[in-house]
Protein backbone atom coordinates (compact mmCIF):
# COMPACT_ATOMS: atom_id res chain seq x y z
CA UNK A 1 0.00 0.00 0.00
CA UNK A 2 2.63 2.47 0.50
CA UNK A 3 3.61 2.62 -3.12
CA UNK A 4 0.66 4.23 -4.09
CA UNK A 5 0.82 6.98 -1.05
CA UNK A 6 2.57 9.21 -3.36
CA UNK A 7 0.21 8.58 -6.23
CA UNK A 8 -2.51 10.59 -8.07
CA UNK A 9 -5.82 9.74 -8.28
CA UNK A 10 -5.62 9.03 -12.01
CA UNK A 11 -3.73 6.50 -11.60
CA UNK A 12 -5.02 5.08 -9.06
CA UNK A 13 -7.96 5.01 -10.55
CA UNK A 14 -6.40 3.62 -13.41
CA UNK A 15 -5.26 0.68 -11.29
CA UNK A 16 -8.00 -0.18 -9.85
CA UNK A 17 -9.59 -0.61 -13.04
CA UNK A 18 -7.08 -2.90 -13.61
CA UNK A 19 -7.92 -5.01 -10.87
CA UNK A 20 -4.78 -3.75 -8.50
CA UNK A 21 -6.04 -3.94 -4.85
CA UNK A 22 -3.27 -2.37 -3.38
CA UNK A 23 -4.67 1.08 -5.22
CA UNK A 24 -7.76 0.29 -3.93
CA UNK A 25 -6.64 0.27 -0.30
CA UNK A 26 -5.17 3.81 -0.59
CA UNK A 27 -7.95 4.95 -2.21
CA UNK A 28 -9.69 3.48 0.83
CA UNK A 29 -7.27 5.39 3.52
CA UNK A 30 -7.90 8.29 1.30
CA UNK A 31 -11.41 8.39 1.53
CA UNK A 32 -12.79 6.69 4.44
CA UNK A 33 -13.30 9.49 6.78
CA UNK A 34 -14.88 11.35 4.14
CA UNK A 35 -17.28 8.23 3.62
CA UNK A 36 -17.53 7.62 7.41
CA UNK A 37 -18.84 11.21 7.75
CA UNK A 38 -21.89 10.47 4.74
CA UNK A 39 -22.38 7.29 6.16
CA UNK A 40 -21.97 7.79 10.13
CA UNK A 41 -24.25 11.18 9.78
CA UNK A 42 -26.85 9.29 7.47
CA UNK A 43 -27.14 6.24 10.08
CA UNK A 44 -25.39 6.96 13.28
CA UNK A 45 -22.70 5.20 14.88
CA UNK A 46 -24.03 1.90 14.50
CA UNK A 47 -22.51 -1.33 13.39
CA UNK A 48 -24.77 -1.11 10.12
CA UNK A 49 -22.55 1.93 9.61
CA UNK A 50 -19.40 0.24 8.93
CA UNK A 51 -21.00 -2.30 7.09
CA UNK A 52 -22.27 0.76 4.75
CA UNK A 53 -19.22 1.86 4.25
CA UNK A 54 -17.62 -1.77 3.53
CA UNK A 55 -20.18 -1.74 1.06
CA UNK A 56 -19.47 1.78 -0.38
CA UNK A 57 -15.99 0.75 -1.19
CA UNK A 58 -17.05 -2.85 -2.37
CA UNK A 59 -19.73 -1.00 -5.10
CA UNK A 60 -17.04 1.49 -6.16
CA UNK A 61 -14.57 -2.11 -7.33
CA UNK A 62 -17.34 -3.11 -8.76
CA UNK A 63 -18.54 -0.30 -11.07
CA UNK A 64 -15.41 1.44 -11.57
CA UNK A 65 -15.71 0.57 -15.03
CA UNK A 66 -18.61 3.21 -14.85
CA UNK A 67 -17.27 5.87 -13.27
CA UNK A 68 -16.60 8.93 -15.65
CA UNK A 69 -12.94 10.67 -14.99
CA UNK A 70 -14.80 13.77 -15.48
CA UNK A 71 -16.50 13.39 -11.88
CA UNK A 72 -14.25 13.36 -9.24
CA UNK A 73 -13.76 9.94 -6.94
CA UNK A 74 -15.15 11.90 -3.89
CA UNK A 75 -17.99 12.58 -5.63
CA UNK A 76 -18.59 9.07 -7.05
CA UNK A 77 -18.18 7.50 -3.49
CA UNK A 78 -20.69 10.07 -1.70
CA UNK A 79 -23.45 8.89 -4.26
CA UNK A 80 -22.76 5.97 -3.66
CA UNK A 81 -22.51 6.35 0.37
CA UNK A 82 -25.68 8.45 0.44
CA UNK A 83 -27.71 6.08 -1.44
CA UNK A 84 -26.71 3.14 0.23
CA UNK A 85 -27.65 4.71 3.88
CA UNK A 86 -30.96 5.56 2.52
CA UNK A 87 -31.13 1.67 1.27
CA UNK A 88 -30.15 0.90 4.90
CA UNK A 89 -32.76 3.27 6.34
CA UNK A 90 -35.14 1.80 4.57
CA UNK A 91 -34.67 -1.77 5.77
CA UNK A 92 -34.00 -0.21 9.13
CA UNK A 93 -37.93 0.56 9.14
CA UNK A 94 -39.22 -2.31 7.57
CA UNK A 95 -36.82 -4.38 9.97
CA UNK A 96 -38.78 -2.56 12.86
CA UNK A 97 -42.47 -2.27 11.84
CA UNK A 98 -41.50 -6.40 11.00
CA UNK A 99 -40.85 -7.12 14.68
CA UNK A 100 -43.43 -4.97 15.86
CA UNK A 101 -42.04 -1.53 17.13
CA UNK A 102 -44.47 0.26 14.83
CA UNK A 103 -44.28 4.13 14.60
CA UNK A 104 -40.80 4.07 16.04
CA UNK A 105 -39.00 5.67 13.70
CA UNK A 106 -34.69 5.36 12.95
CA UNK A 107 -33.99 7.96 15.22
CA UNK A 108 -35.03 5.72 18.31
CA UNK A 109 -32.65 2.80 17.28
CA UNK A 110 -29.98 5.94 16.87
CA UNK A 111 -30.47 6.98 19.94
CA UNK A 112 -30.19 3.53 21.76
CA UNK A 113 -27.16 1.62 23.03
CA UNK A 114 -26.14 1.23 19.74
CA UNK A 115 -24.20 4.43 20.14
CA UNK A 116 -22.67 3.08 23.09
CA UNK A 117 -20.84 0.11 21.54
CA UNK A 118 -18.88 2.47 19.62
CA UNK A 119 -16.66 5.21 21.60
CA UNK A 120 -17.26 8.31 20.43
CA UNK A 121 -16.34 11.58 22.40
CA UNK A 122 -19.30 13.96 23.52
CA UNK A 123 -19.37 16.55 21.15
CA UNK A 124 -19.08 13.84 18.18
CA UNK A 125 -21.97 11.54 19.76
CA UNK A 126 -24.04 15.21 19.98
CA UNK A 127 -23.78 15.70 16.65
CA UNK A 128 -24.92 12.25 15.69
CA UNK A 129 -27.94 12.35 18.35
CA UNK A 130 -29.01 15.61 16.57
CA UNK A 131 -28.62 14.88 13.10
CA UNK A 132 -30.67 11.77 14.23
CA UNK A 133 -33.73 14.44 15.22
CA UNK A 134 -34.10 15.36 11.36
CA UNK A 135 -35.58 13.98 8.45
CA UNK A 136 -33.32 11.65 6.12
CA UNK A 137 -34.25 13.92 3.69
CA UNK A 138 -33.52 16.60 5.18
CA UNK A 139 -30.27 15.05 6.68
CA UNK A 140 -28.56 14.24 3.39
CA UNK A 141 -29.12 18.00 2.51
CA UNK A 142 -26.69 18.69 5.56
CA UNK A 143 -24.36 16.24 4.98
CA UNK A 144 -23.39 16.92 1.71
CA UNK A 145 -24.25 20.76 1.74
CA UNK A 146 -22.59 21.69 5.32
CA UNK A 147 -20.58 19.19 6.20
CA UNK A 148 -19.26 17.78 3.05
CA UNK A 149 -18.88 21.69 1.57
CA UNK A 150 -20.11 20.79 -1.80
CA UNK A 151 -22.18 23.76 -3.51
CA UNK A 152 -25.98 24.12 -3.41
CA UNK A 153 -26.03 23.28 -7.20
CA UNK A 154 -23.91 20.03 -6.45
CA UNK A 155 -26.23 19.10 -3.86
CA UNK A 156 -28.76 19.63 -6.09
CA UNK A 157 -27.50 17.67 -8.69
CA UNK A 158 -26.71 14.43 -6.33
CA UNK A 159 -29.81 14.38 -4.52
CA UNK A 160 -31.59 15.19 -8.66
CA UNK A 161 -33.83 18.02 -6.51
CA UNK A 162 -33.94 21.58 -7.57
CA UNK A 163 -32.01 24.28 -5.96
CA UNK A 164 -34.76 25.68 -4.21
CA UNK A 165 -35.50 22.58 -2.50
CA UNK A 166 -32.32 21.90 -0.79
CA UNK A 167 -32.53 25.81 0.56
CA UNK A 168 -36.02 24.54 1.83
CA UNK A 169 -34.90 21.42 3.53
CA UNK A 170 -31.72 23.06 4.92
CA UNK A 171 -33.54 25.64 6.58
CA UNK A 172 -36.01 23.45 8.06
CA UNK A 173 -32.98 20.88 9.16
CA UNK A 174 -31.01 23.91 10.56
CA UNK A 175 -34.14 24.82 12.89
CA UNK A 176 -34.53 21.59 14.07
CA UNK A 177 -31.10 20.86 14.40
CA UNK A 178 -30.53 24.50 16.63
CA UNK A 179 -33.63 22.60 18.71
CA UNK A 180 -31.46 19.13 19.06
CA UNK A 181 -28.43 20.84 19.56
CA UNK A 182 -29.31 23.36 22.67
CA UNK A 183 -31.68 20.85 23.96
CA UNK A 184 -29.18 18.41 23.89
CA UNK A 185 -26.58 20.91 25.62
CA UNK A 186 -28.77 21.95 27.97
CA UNK A 187 -29.00 18.01 29.17
CA UNK B 1 -41.13 33.06 9.72
CA UNK B 2 -41.68 33.51 6.36
CA UNK B 3 -40.50 31.12 3.62
CA UNK B 4 -38.33 33.70 1.59
CA UNK B 5 -37.17 35.26 5.17
CA UNK B 6 -35.81 32.11 5.82
CA UNK B 7 -34.60 31.12 2.20
CA UNK B 8 -32.47 34.45 2.52
CA UNK B 9 -30.89 33.37 5.89
CA UNK B 10 -29.76 29.97 4.56
CA UNK B 11 -28.37 31.97 1.42
CA UNK B 12 -26.73 34.56 3.81
CA UNK B 13 -25.22 31.39 5.69
CA UNK B 14 -24.35 29.90 2.63
CA UNK B 15 -22.49 32.66 1.51
CA UNK B 16 -24.69 32.63 -1.56
CA UNK B 17 -26.71 36.02 -1.97
CA UNK B 18 -26.25 37.98 -4.72
CA UNK B 19 -26.51 41.80 -4.44
CA UNK B 20 -30.07 42.52 -4.61
CA UNK B 21 -30.20 39.45 -1.97
CA UNK B 22 -27.98 41.27 0.40
CA UNK B 23 -30.13 44.14 0.13
CA UNK B 24 -32.73 41.95 0.87
CA UNK B 25 -31.01 40.53 4.44
CA UNK B 26 -30.58 43.72 5.87
CA UNK B 27 -34.07 44.56 5.45
CA UNK B 28 -35.43 40.99 7.09
CA UNK B 29 -33.06 42.08 9.25
CA UNK B 30 -34.03 45.25 10.52
CA UNK B 31 -37.42 44.66 10.18
CA UNK B 32 -37.92 40.86 12.58
CA UNK B 33 -35.88 40.68 15.73
CA UNK B 34 -35.73 37.00 15.82
CA UNK B 35 -34.24 37.20 12.41
CA UNK B 36 -30.47 38.26 13.89
CA UNK B 37 -30.32 36.00 16.67
CA UNK B 38 -31.72 32.77 13.91
CA UNK B 39 -28.61 33.43 11.63
CA UNK B 40 -26.50 33.50 14.62
CA UNK B 41 -27.63 30.31 15.88
CA UNK B 42 -27.52 28.72 12.12
CA UNK B 43 -23.41 29.65 12.11
CA UNK B 44 -23.50 28.10 15.50
CA UNK B 45 -25.24 25.12 14.01
CA UNK B 46 -22.70 25.00 11.07
CA UNK B 47 -19.50 25.48 12.68
CA UNK B 48 -20.76 22.51 15.13
CA UNK B 49 -21.50 20.27 12.10
CA UNK B 50 -17.63 21.18 10.92
CA UNK B 51 -16.60 19.61 13.88
CA UNK B 52 -18.12 16.12 13.27
CA UNK B 53 -15.59 13.94 12.12
CA UNK B 54 -16.48 10.32 12.96
CA UNK B 55 -14.45 7.38 11.67
CA UNK B 56 -14.99 3.89 11.22
CA UNK B 57 -13.76 0.97 13.38
CA UNK B 58 -10.13 -0.04 13.31
CA UNK B 59 -9.13 -2.50 10.68
CA UNK B 60 -11.91 -0.93 8.08
CA UNK B 61 -9.45 -1.48 4.92
CA UNK B 62 -8.44 -4.92 5.84
CA UNK B 63 -12.13 -5.87 5.81
CA UNK B 64 -13.11 -3.90 3.10
CA UNK B 65 -10.12 -6.41 1.05
CA UNK B 66 -11.47 -9.54 3.04
CA UNK B 67 -14.81 -9.03 1.99
CA UNK B 68 -13.45 -8.55 -1.90
CA UNK B 69 -11.26 -12.00 -1.87
CA UNK B 70 -13.98 -13.38 -0.40
CA UNK B 71 -16.32 -12.08 -3.40
CA UNK B 72 -14.09 -13.21 -5.83
CA UNK B 73 -13.67 -16.39 -4.30
CA UNK B 74 -17.35 -17.00 -4.32
CA UNK B 75 -17.12 -15.76 -7.63
CA UNK B 76 -14.63 -18.11 -9.02
CA UNK B 77 -16.52 -21.04 -7.39
CA UNK B 78 -20.00 -19.55 -9.04
CA UNK B 79 -18.08 -19.37 -12.08
CA UNK B 80 -16.74 -23.44 -11.92
CA UNK B 81 -20.01 -24.73 -10.56
CA UNK B 82 -21.77 -22.59 -14.08
CA UNK B 83 -19.13 -23.87 -16.68
CA UNK B 84 -20.00 -27.58 -15.13
CA UNK B 85 -23.18 -27.42 -15.28
CA UNK B 86 -22.73 -25.86 -18.96
CA UNK B 87 -20.61 -28.56 -19.77
CA UNK B 88 -22.99 -31.50 -18.31
CA UNK B 89 -26.10 -29.50 -20.04
CA UNK B 90 -24.31 -29.74 -23.54
CA UNK B 91 -23.80 -33.38 -23.94
CA UNK B 92 -27.02 -34.39 -21.99
CA UNK B 93 -28.42 -32.14 -25.16
CA UNK B 94 -26.02 -33.84 -27.86
CA UNK B 95 -26.85 -37.27 -26.98
CA UNK B 96 -30.86 -36.71 -26.51
CA UNK B 97 -29.93 -35.41 -30.25
CA UNK B 98 -28.19 -38.23 -31.55
CA UNK B 99 -31.15 -40.24 -30.05
CA UNK B 100 -33.49 -38.42 -31.85
CA UNK B 101 -31.71 -38.56 -35.23
CA UNK B 102 -31.38 -42.85 -34.72
CA UNK B 103 -34.89 -42.84 -33.92
CA UNK B 104 -35.96 -40.78 -36.89
CA UNK B 105 -33.14 -42.92 -39.03
CA UNK B 106 -35.19 -46.62 -37.61
CA UNK B 107 -38.26 -45.47 -37.82
CA UNK B 108 -39.08 -42.74 -40.18
CA UNK B 109 -40.77 -41.30 -37.32
CA UNK B 110 -40.82 -39.11 -34.21
CA UNK B 111 -44.16 -40.13 -33.06
CA UNK B 112 -44.33 -42.07 -29.07
CA UNK B 113 -44.41 -45.67 -30.88
CA UNK B 114 -41.40 -44.64 -32.39
CA UNK B 115 -39.64 -43.49 -29.58
CA UNK B 116 -41.05 -46.09 -27.70
CA UNK B 117 -39.77 -48.95 -30.43
CA UNK B 118 -43.32 -49.81 -30.75
CA UNK B 119 -43.29 -48.39 -34.23
CA UNK B 120 -43.75 -51.68 -36.06
CA UNK B 121 -45.94 -53.97 -34.04
CA UNK B 122 -49.27 -55.15 -34.63
CA UNK B 123 -51.65 -56.13 -31.75
CA UNK B 124 -51.66 -60.00 -30.84
CA UNK B 125 -55.49 -60.11 -31.44
CA UNK B 126 -57.09 -63.40 -33.83
CA UNK B 127 -56.97 -61.69 -36.96
CA UNK B 128 -53.04 -60.87 -36.80
CA UNK B 129 -52.33 -63.91 -35.88
CA UNK B 130 -54.26 -65.52 -38.79
CA UNK B 131 -52.67 -63.17 -41.36
CA UNK B 132 -49.50 -64.28 -40.02
CA UNK B 133 -50.05 -68.20 -40.90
Amino acid sequence: MEQYKQADEALLVQLVKQGEEAALAELIRRYRRMVARVVIGMLGNTPEADDVGQETFIRFWNSIETYRHDAKVSTFLTRIAINLSINELKRRNRRSEWVGVLHENERNLINNNEIDAFEQSDEQERITKALAEIEPDHRQVVILRLVEGYSTKETAQMLEVPLGTVLSRLSRALEKLRTAMNKLEEA
Amino acid sequence: MKTKNEEILVKALLSELNDAEKKELEVVLHSDESAAETLNDFEKVKNNLKSFKPDFSEGFEQSVLQRLAQLSTGQTRQGRVFRLMLRLTMSASAAVLLLLLYVIWQENSLSLDGLLGLAGLKSDDFTNLLANY
